[in-house]
């Protein structure tokens, strides 16, 4: 009955911890050494990386290796007499849309448009609902009465209704909506996307500030007269590096998506902005005769999610401390 | 049904998804001389949306806007004083309940009909129609409580004293209609008139009976129970009890499911001897109509003879689909519509205020390229001016004129270059817009730069976005930077003229009877010119009136053909009246340049093998119902 003698069970714990290697390590090479173990994780952000290397270099690409623009036209050449495009050949490799451009060389343009937007909205989501979600919890009372309402609304919104009713109206004129704070194109777009992403951010960060804010180390700081700005920023919000990096991972494929619906519906980029959203919605007109248009970016769109979400979570496991 | 056009205003802006048409030399000989064909047999057609409703005129034929309701009204269900012969060159008015066409007085300002005895009403009301049935139609029109979009300036701005019906929708007298007996009207204008014969073809001047009429006081009721004076009448009507408006109205007509489908029978009380078989052959005894939102299955059908007609938007897959097969090819229909597609140029706004750019633009602009994007030459014909041939009898046919000529009409920079260095927004005299100026109030530089782009309005529905980057390529090919806005509602937007619209390329015209004057009085006309136009170049548009819409206005004014229009509208018509259009085009194309019309088009059916004498109807610019036939030996279940 050794098992029954609590002494038995952690005095060979206590001896392994004061001579163990673990004893050293710091929460951030505990972290690295988890995510190495994720290979899954592992792929998703090796894919990632060259993504972005890909959409970074999308212009040079283009010039250099396609030898085509994403808006030059070879109906001419690539289109039949029907209007319908011709497919994958040695110098279209993922063929050509109706209009003949190279669907290679707009894929991968779409790609660095949808992480631009997806990365751009993620940003200042982020940043808008870590600092609302902070000042909701930490302050709390009508402040957080005010901010949390607020989330609820816009969470209890008809989210792509309201998007596409957005679009359309501030995409009109070059002066935009709110006297010109949301400026059609790519920034209006980003507003749509962030507008409705912070709320699940403040949502999570308010609920572990409230958490947080009655810790030894708070009630110390403020004990020590320290003022509730800095105790924010310096005491809680370091503490809540962890859920904001993989929240913030999480939120990218959803909003690479949200282009894409937006895009989809048309009410997203112009024609002449590739995305992935609009090139898949050229392509599902046309399926049945041109598969090319929806198999390629759809799989990069594919892609480009499932890596994002596998890296998410492979961060979520290494940074959990329950892990 | 996604194609209808519905004509103008709201309408043409439905055009968008639609095939339209008229016959082309692709259209297989189906066509029959009357006669020949056998009677019988139930025509099973399907349609993607249900066009009874889709307009939001309640299939009211005093107010119905969408050109497949007219087709029905005209062919099957009503009879007015005057119609078509329901053909692809039917286009000008024959007689129908009217002994002959209207008997104009010498300065035109009156006009009389006499009615032919021994037509009648369909049950249950059974009784002669009388002229007292068109006058309360014509009052009805001008109904406004009772209008919910329909076309009654067509009447109000010629009848004298024309002001609708009573609130309890009963008639009222007026100096402009006198019915001197049951088979005598004569409508007395304000101003001279030579066009009635057309306007009384409209399903909104075909009879109706007042007994029936005052039962339906609110809007969007009477199309559930419209009363035929035509080969058919709805299913189930002749069940319904017309001896009060109590007892009409408590039940509805079988055949008619307003969400679901409509049935149409024969009327017995239609007497073929007062029609011609030229106008009106009315040969299957019965016409079923279903919804089928599933456009795949709604073709598959047609192509197994389980259906005979699917009314679904035909588009340039499904177009390649059937030309490229022998079997089908037989099936597809391709008729001009008398549409023309074009791209609009504000003429109030610069640079577009100058001829020059406007010219340039025409040059520019790879038309081949946009037919190619709709579904190439089976969707209609490239366009080289304004007015579709088809309008112009022949007259100005393809090749024949064409200001803006390229080589294979795909756009010629070189052509469009040399054209906007005569224009003072080209500073430097290299064939590209350069004036970077601020616009006042519009956010933008006069020939657009980086986030200071020209708005180009354009449509949502397909191939429209398609479009884009022709339309970017050629305008950047002159200096012009712009940015595309799709959205719904293109009319709404680039009509709107406070909004400063410049440039919009959605637009696509018909007009609402085959007569080039009506097809220019709403888009180029100045009185045309209101706070939400359909004139969306502002062709004629006037100091004042641009002060008081909130318009620029250029200094060396804008072009105007409200004079050559006056003329040409004022002239009999004939074969003068016809030159007069021909050369007004011109003028048009060569000293006002509003459009760069780039498609005259074409309506594209798909018909199964059991119909017969398919044809086309240049009045409802659809399928020829008049002259439709079914063949039940052809038909499986």
């Amino acid at each position: 009955m050794a098992t029954a003698d609590p002494t038995l069970a952690t005095a060979p714990q206590l001896q392994d911890l004061t001579v163990g290697e673990v004893a050293g390590r710091s929460p951030w090479q505990i972290f690295w050494t988890r995510l190495k173990k994720d290979r899954a994780a592992l792929v998703g952000a090796i894919i990632i990386v060259f993504f972005f290397l890909v959409a970074f270099l999308a212009p040079v690409i283009a010039r250099h290796v396609a030898h085509h623009g994403p808006n030059d036209l070879f109906q001419d050449q690539m289109t039949n007499e029907l209007g319908l495009p011709l497919g994958p050949n040695g110098h279209f490799w993922f063929g050509a849309d109706r209009n003949g451009r190279d669907v290679f060389v707009r894929t991968i343009y779409g790609l660095r448009t949808s992480l631009i937007v997806a990365i751009g909205a993620t940003t200042i989501a982020v940043a808008l609902g870590s600092v609302l979600g902070l000042i909701a919890g930490f302050m709390g009372g009508w402040v957080d009465i005010i901010i949390s309402r607020a989330v609820e609304i816009l969470l209890a919104l008809p989210l792509l209704l309201f998007a596409i009713g957005l679009a359309a109206a501030c995409s009109y004129s070059n002066a935009g909506c709110l006297g010109g704070f949301i400026k059609p194109g790519l920034g209006l777009i980003l507003f749509i996307i962030a507008v409705f992403s912070w709320p699940y951010i403040a949502r999570i960060i308010r609920g572990q500030t409230l958490s947080i804010r009655e810790r030894e180390f708070v009630d110390a700081s403020r004990s020590l007269g320290a003022p509730g700005r800095r105790i924010m920023f310096r005491e809680v919000l370091p503490n809540m590096i962890a859920p904001i990096i993989i929240y913030s991972t999480l939120i990218i494929p959803s909003n690479i998506l949200f282009e894409a619906y937006l895009s989809y519906l048309g009410v997203g980029l112009p024609q002449t902005t590739p995305s992935l959203g609009a090139l898949i919605s050229d392509g599902a007109n046309l399926y049945e005769k041109a598969w090319w248009l929806l198999l390629f970016p759809g799989m990069i769109l594919f892609l480009a999610t499932l890596a994002f979400n596998l890296l998410g979570d492979g961060l979520r496991d290494a940074l959990d401390p329950r892990g | 049904m996604n194609q209808r056009i519905i004509r103008v205003f709201a309408v043409v802006a439905i055009l968008t998804l639609i095939g339209v048409g008229c016959s082309s030399k692709k259209t297989p000989a189906t066509s029959s001389s009357p006669g020949t064909q056998k009677a019988g047999g139930t025509v099973r057609w399907q349609t993607d949306e249900l066009f009874w409703s889709v307009s939001g005129n309640g299939f009211d034929p005093s107010f119905e806007y969408l050109t497949t309701n007219w087709d029905i009204f005209s062919s099957l269900m009503l009879r007015g004083l005057t119609t078509y012969k329901h053909r692809p060159d039917g286009l000008t008015p024959v007689p129908d309940i009217a002994t002959g066409l209207g008997q104009f007085s010498s300065d035109h300002m009156s006009v009389t009909y006499h009615i032919k005895p021994g037509v009648k009403f369909s049950p249950p009301v059974n009784r002669q129609i009388t002229s007292k049935d068109i006058a309360y139609a014509i009052e009805r029109v001008a109904t406004t409580d009772l209008d919910t979009g329909g076309y009654p300036s067509y009447y109000t701005d010629w009848v004298k004293g024309l002001v609708g019906l009573k609130n309890d929708a009963t008639y009222v007298d007026i100096p402009g209609i006198q019915t001197p007996d049951d088979s005598t009207i004569t409508f007395n204008f304000v101003k001279p008139n030579y066009d009635w014969d057309y306007r009384m073809a409209m399903p909104a001047a075909m009879p109706i009976p007042p007994e029936i009429g005052k039962c339906f006081p609110k809007q969007l009721a009477y199309g559930q129970y419209v009363i035929s004076s035509g080969p058919y009448y709805i299913q189930g009507l002749d069940a319904l009890d017309p001896s009060s408006c109590k007892a009409f109205t408590s039940k509805k007509p079988s055949g008619f499911d307003f969400t679901k489908s409509l049935t149409l029978i024969r009327n017995p009380n239609y007497a073929a001897s007062t029609d011609s078989k030229d106008v009106r052959e009315a040969l299957p005894d019965e016409w079923q109509i279903t919804e089928n939102k599933n456009a795949k299955d709604c073709f598959a059908k047609v192509e197994a003879n389980t259906i005979d007609w699917c009314d679904a938007a035909v588009t340039g897959d499904v177009i390649s689909t059937y030309e490229s097969s022998p079997t089908l090819k037989n099936l597809l229909h391709t008729n001009y519509d008398n549409s023309t597609w074009f791209l609009s140029m504000n003429m109030t706004e610069p640079p577009f205020d100058d001829l020059h750019v406007r010219k340039a633009l025409n040059f520019a602009l790879d038309k081949a390229a946009l037919q190619r994007l709709r579904g190439g030459p089976s969707t209609g014909d490239i366009a080289e001016h304004i007015i579709p041939p088809t309008l112009l009898q022949g007259q100005l046919g393809i090749g024949v004129f064409d200001p803006y000529a390229t080589t294979n009409h795909a756009g010629d920079l070189a052509k469009a270059k040399a054209e906007m260095m005569l224009s003072k927004y080209d500073t430097k005299h290299d064939g590209l817009c350069d004036d970077q100026s601020q616009v006042p109030g519009e956010h933008r530089t006069v020939c657009g730069a980086k986030g200071q782009e020209i708005v180009v309005i354009n449509r949502t529905t397909p191939p429209f976005p398609t479009y884009e980057p022709v339309m970017q390529q050629a305008l950047n090919g002159i200096g012009i930077t712009v940015r595309f806005a799709e959205g719904p509602g293109f009319y709404g937007r680039a009509g709107l003229v406070k909004s400063h619209p410049v440039l919009g390329m959605g637009g696509g015209w018909g007009p609402d009877w085959p007569d080039p004057g009506i097809f220019l009085e709403q888009i180029m006309t100045g009185p045309a010119i209101h706070a939400n136009t359909q004139n969306v170049s502002l062709v004629g548009i006037t100091a004042a009136q641009a002060k008081a819409l909130g318009a620029l206005y250029p200094a060396g004014g804008v072009p105007s053909i409200d004079t050559d229009y006056n003329t040409c509208s004022t002239m009999a018509f004939g074969a003068d009246r016809l030159t007069c259009w021909v050369n007004l085009d011109k003028k048009i194309m060569n000293d006002v340049v509003p459009w760069v019309p780039y498609r005259w088009g074409k309506a594209v059916r798909v018909v199964s093998a059991a119909i017969t004498g398919y044809d086309f109807d240049a009045f409802a610019t659809d399928v020829s119902l008049a002259h439709l036939g079914v063949d039940p030996s052809k038909q499986s279940q």
